[in-house]
């Protein structure tokens, strides 16, 4: 394994309602690796694993068998006071839905992964409205989310997943709710993020995400296995 | 004799911190039997959750175990005006054989109920849990206790009579009478304000040191004077620091401190020596837990952080007890 | 230790809190509502028991009276000179009072002498006290002022037995500290007094023993039962006793019927708790999944539920403080005296302790607070990976 490896899984296999009659097999068995600096995609069917995969590198659930590790640590069998602390040191997610807190404004959406942290209030807001302003968001930042164009929305998300200053960027078909401009918007973001040191990892079907020149790594799937393990350029 | 205000309010509120505590050591009995750290089936998932459960009990337990240990002392002092020859809450608790053993187990609820969470605070410091075993059977310790503290407590009001006459704090704890109360109270006041001051230094010393080093003789040190401490300081109350509070020579009572004649400093006063006694004993009682591998550097930066609240804790109460001696005329010379 | 987090976490939930307003805002309205009715059961009781000692101050320490068929009877003023023989005592007095009712205010009012002790501690407002040889005057408590529109110099009228009526001037008009004790006071000088009730000669209403030693007062009373079996001795103590247990055993037994609303109430903070709404749930995944830790929810919701029942708290507190104090516990005061009509009109004396406060905590938020802990740990292990999915 390369010295700059930071997400490997080997045979990761994640049962849902096992021994049950709706017992799912959604991954099944999948090895690879990612490196430091990778823009990967994890491309595939609907219904094919990707979104399960993609929780397991985030650590947000255990597999029912084989191992994850994150930064050389071992996730696959750690208590989930410890998952969360990996989930907010090392990732920053974007979610398909978005998941915006509605209710609240930008400014408060973007700060919500460091407030158990110790970071202070004041110094939190400095570096969300920093974040914001970065991705031309300052005009937003006292808005309520709820009344957000799907662009802003997005950028929104953006700047939550970037608080933490997190090594990995995950995002979950991020593109399935936008138009072809703001698509190609988002893939020039996270090209400006991979330039500067951020592995990138995008589940996704849509072509104009992976046929991007810019993707470095391809994995296939279908039924919950590994199709195809790609690398370019 | 139950339709008192105060009793319905220990009835219902400890009545609901022995609940907690009893459905704490159920799934804590539950974890015991199929925790296994290692497998990561469903069913370890969902111990797992459990264990935010009972951490979460227990320590809401603890807070209602505070205000009840304070409810029952208001209580108990309430009664003196039903009591004959009671004077204070000594008078009453002493109206039966149930009053002083009920608060006897309900700060040994307190103390217990803390070190658990204190325990359950370093453990989830370690990936491995190494202390789950010990943790979810020390809840079985705390549960003979929590059940006494609340069966004596309602033994205690419901065998209260009102024509027997009960011996008050002017008697327990007066120079002339028996029993351990009195005996406390006759204590020679000179030696016990030595014997207070040695304790005192000890606690310092150790302290200090344990809290610099971290290491394993002034630990234990600190854990041995502090709990020496704590009995020596509510002797010391009794026999003299509370004699200055109330400026009389012979009110030997520990509870009247926290009425509003006395501007509550009884609050202060025992929150300072039970915390601080509490930490200084937590220091060296966890000194085992170090030769656990995935504990070894948690259990020492931890140590020396209770070392100092206990020194610091203690401080202040001293501080607290001698401020009246110092600033009023009273004095105990010749008693 | 830092507590940033701590704080941090705070300020979201209340953050959090003002996002959803109006359904906390209407469970703070039930909960103080009933912090309130309980408060004001607990602020009214310990404000009679105060009361109670503010007035028994004045009573002395050992009364004898004289039983005659299990009821209290007037006591010939001769048996002074047995009790007084009794090692201890210092001195017994002959106390001449009794009830007048009067059927234009359907009220009791009570007639004492002047000297006796009743009528020592209490302020004037106005005027002097008659003595005890004066004949035609009075000294009159300030309900009694009120409800008869009488000022000083202005004729009190009062039927004795035989139906005639009797006048008397008024020359002073009582204030007290606590209202309860002169309330309803007439003071009329001894003779006066006789004539009003009728009593014969040589007859009082009861004697007040003077005793050396406080504490020896309960062997002086036995002595005295033994020798005059058909007296009645009275100390202080036990009616302090008996007043305390009854204010205390009669609000116990309204906090018992009351019970039954506190429970109700528990099962409401247990359903809203526990009817966990999509949104919060949806709120809650995206949290854990952004790298909050069960134990960060948990204390979220240990912060909610702070501060919904100490904002519900001091409402409920200061509104029961403002219906006792203020509004003279307009609400139950019917309930809880009863048998006056003057009394509705006095004003108590503010009071409140600790003991209360941890007496309404124990009745109130620790039932609410223990009524949310599952629902908030259920809230708490929401999977986050089921949130990821939409
Ligand atoms: N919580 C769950 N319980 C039961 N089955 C589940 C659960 N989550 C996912 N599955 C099943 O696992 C399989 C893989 O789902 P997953 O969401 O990973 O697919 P996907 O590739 O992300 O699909 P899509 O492109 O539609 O998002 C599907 O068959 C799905 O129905
Ligand atoms: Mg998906």
């Amino acid at each position: 394994m390369p010295a700059d490896t930071i997400i490997s899984t080997s045979g990761v296999t994640k049962y849902f309602n096992r021994g049950r009659p709706n017992e799912v097999l959604a991954v099944n068995g999948v090895t690879f690796a990612i490196r430091k600096g990778d823009f990967s995609v994890l491309k595939g069917p609907s219904g094919s694993g990707k979104t399960t995969l993609l929780s397991l590198i985030g650590c947000m659930t255990r597999p029912t068998a084989g191992s994850v590790v994150v930064a050389g640590r071992d996730a696959s069998h750690l208590p989930e006071r410890f998952l969360a602390e990996i989930r907010r040191k090392t990732f920053g997610f974007i979610f398909q839905q978005f998941h915006l807190i509605p209710g609240m404004s930008v400014l408060q959406n973007v700060m919500i992964p460091l407030y158990p942290t110790d970071s202070t209030l004041p110094d939190l807001k400095r570096r969300a409205a920093a974040l914001l302003d970065s991705l031309d968001m300052s005009k937003r930042a006292a808005f309520p989310v709820q009344g957000l164009s799907g662009g802003e929305q997005q950028r929104t998300a953006i700047a939550r997943a970037l608080i933490n200053d997190p090594d990995i960027i995950l995002a979950d078909e991020p593109t399935a709710h936008l138009d072809t401009a703001l698509s190609k918007d988002f893939m020039e973001i996270m090209k400006g993020f991979r330039d500067k040191g951020k592995t990138i990892v995008i589940a996704s079907h849509d072509p104009l995400v992976f046929e991007d020149p810019a993707v470095g790594l391809i994995v296939g799937m279908r039924d919950g296995s590994l199709t195809e393990l790609k690398r370019r350029g | 004799m139950l339709l008192h205000p105060g009793i319905i309010g220990l009835i219902i509120g400890s009545g609901l911190t022995l609940l907690l505590l009893f459905s704490s050591a159920l799934l804590g009995m539950q974890i015991l039997r199929k925790w296994d750290i290692t497998s990561s089936s469903e069913l370890q998932l969902s111990l797992e959750r459990k264990t935010y459960l009972v951490s979460t009990l227990v320590q809401y337990a603890l807070l209602f175990q505070v205000i009840s240990a304070f409810l029952f002392i208001y209580t108990a002092d309430d009664m003196h005006n039903l009591l004959v020859g009671a004077m204070c809450a000594t008078g009453s608790l002493n109206a039966n054989p149930y009053g002083f053993p009920a608060l006897y187990a309900q700060i040994v609820t307190l103390f217990l109920a803390a070190a658990w969470i204190s325990l359950n605070r370093i453990d989830n410091r370690a990936e491995d849990y190494p202390l789950t075993r010990k943790k979810y059977s020390l809840l079985f310790l705390i549960l003979p206790a929590v059940t006494a503290g609340y069966v004596l407590q309602l033994t205690y009001f419901g065998s209260i009579d009102p024509d027997v006459i009960t011996s008050c704090c002017g008697v327990l704890f007066s120079e002339g009478g028996a029993g351990l109360g009195s005996s406390l109270s006759s204590l020679p006041v000179r030696k016990t304000e030595i014997v207070f001051g040695l304790l005192y230094l000890l606690v310092i010393v150790s302290g200090l040191l344990a809290a610099r080093s971290g290491r394993r003789p002034f630990t234990l040190l600190l854990s041995a004077s502090s709990a020496l401490f704590f009995f020596g300081a509510i002797a010391s109350v009794i026999t003299f620091i509370s004699l200055y509070f109330y400026q009389m020579p012979s009110h030997h009572c520990p509870f009247d401190i926290l009425q509003s004649g006395y501007y509550y400093v009884g609050y202060p006063l025992y929150a300072t020596l039970f915390a601080g006694s509490f930490f200084g004993v937590m220091t060296g009682a966890v000194e085992p837990f170090r030769k656990i591998p995935s504990l070894a550097a948690v259990i020492p930066a931890v140590q020396r952080r209770w070392a100092l609240t206990a020194t610091v804790a203690i401080t202040l109460f001293v501080i607290l007890s001698i401020v009246p001696m110092v600033f009023t005329p009273f004095t105990l010379e010749g008693y | 230790m830092s507590l940033t987090k701590h704080i941090n976490i705070l300020d979201y939930t209340l953050l959090s809190l003002l996002r959803r307003k109006f359904r906390n805002a209407g469970i703070i309205l039930v909960f103080s509502l009933v912090i309130c009715i309980t408060g004001s059961v607990l602020l009214l009781t310990y404000a009679f028991k105060r009361e109670a000692v503010l007035v028994l101050g004045n009573v002395p320490e050992l009364i004898v009276q004289k039983m005659t068929a299990g009821r209290h009877e007037l006591i010939p003023v001769s048996l002074g000179e047995e009790i007084s023989r009794i090692p201890g005592v210092s001195g017994v007095e002959p106390r001449y009072w009794g009830y007048y009712f009067d059927s234009f205010t359907k009220a009791n009012y009570t007639v004492v002498t002047p000297g006796g002790r009743l009528s020592e501690g209490n302020k004037l407002l106005q005027g002097r006290l008659p003595s005890a040889e004066e004949k035609g005057v009075a000294a009159i408590g300030g309900g009694i002022a009120r409800t008869r529109f009488l000022g000083i110099d202005d004729d009190l009228a009062l039927f004795s037995p035989d139906g005639k009526l009797r006048n008397f001037r008024v020359v002073g008009i009582f204030q007290a500290p606590s209202e309860l004790l002169t309330f309803d006071l007439i003071v009329i000088g001894k003779g006066d007094l006789q004539e009003l009730f009728s009593l014969p000669p040589g007859i009082a209403t009861d004697l007040v023993v003077g005793v050396r030693n406080e504490t020896e007062a309960p062997v002086i009373a036995r002595k005295i039962r033994e020798r005059i079996p058909d007296s009645r001795p009275i100390l202080r103590r036990e009616i302090i006793r008996t007043y305390d247990a009854v204010f205390s055993w009669r609000s116990g037994l309204i906090l018992t019927l009351f019970a039954g609303a506190l429970a109700a109430f528990a099962i409401l903070a247990w359903d809203k708790a526990t009817g966990l709404s999509a949104d919060e749930r949806r709120e809650i995944g995206i949290l854990k999944a952004l790298g909050w830790e069960t134990s960060d929810i948990l204390e979220m919701k240990f912060w909610e539920g702070v501060a919904i029942s100490l904002t519900s708290f001091f409402l409920g507190i200061l509104a029961a403080y403002a219906h006792i104090f203020f509004f003279d516990a307009a609400l139950f005061a019917p309930a809880l005296k009863g048998w006056s009509v003057i009394y509705p009109r006095f004003h108590l004396v503010p009071f409140i302790d600790p003991y209360q406060i941890a007496t309404l905590l124990s009745l109130t938020v620790i039932p609410y607070i223990a009524s949310t802990i599952i629902p908030s740990w259920k809230a708490a292990v929401t999977d986050p990976d089921e949130v990821v999915r939409g």
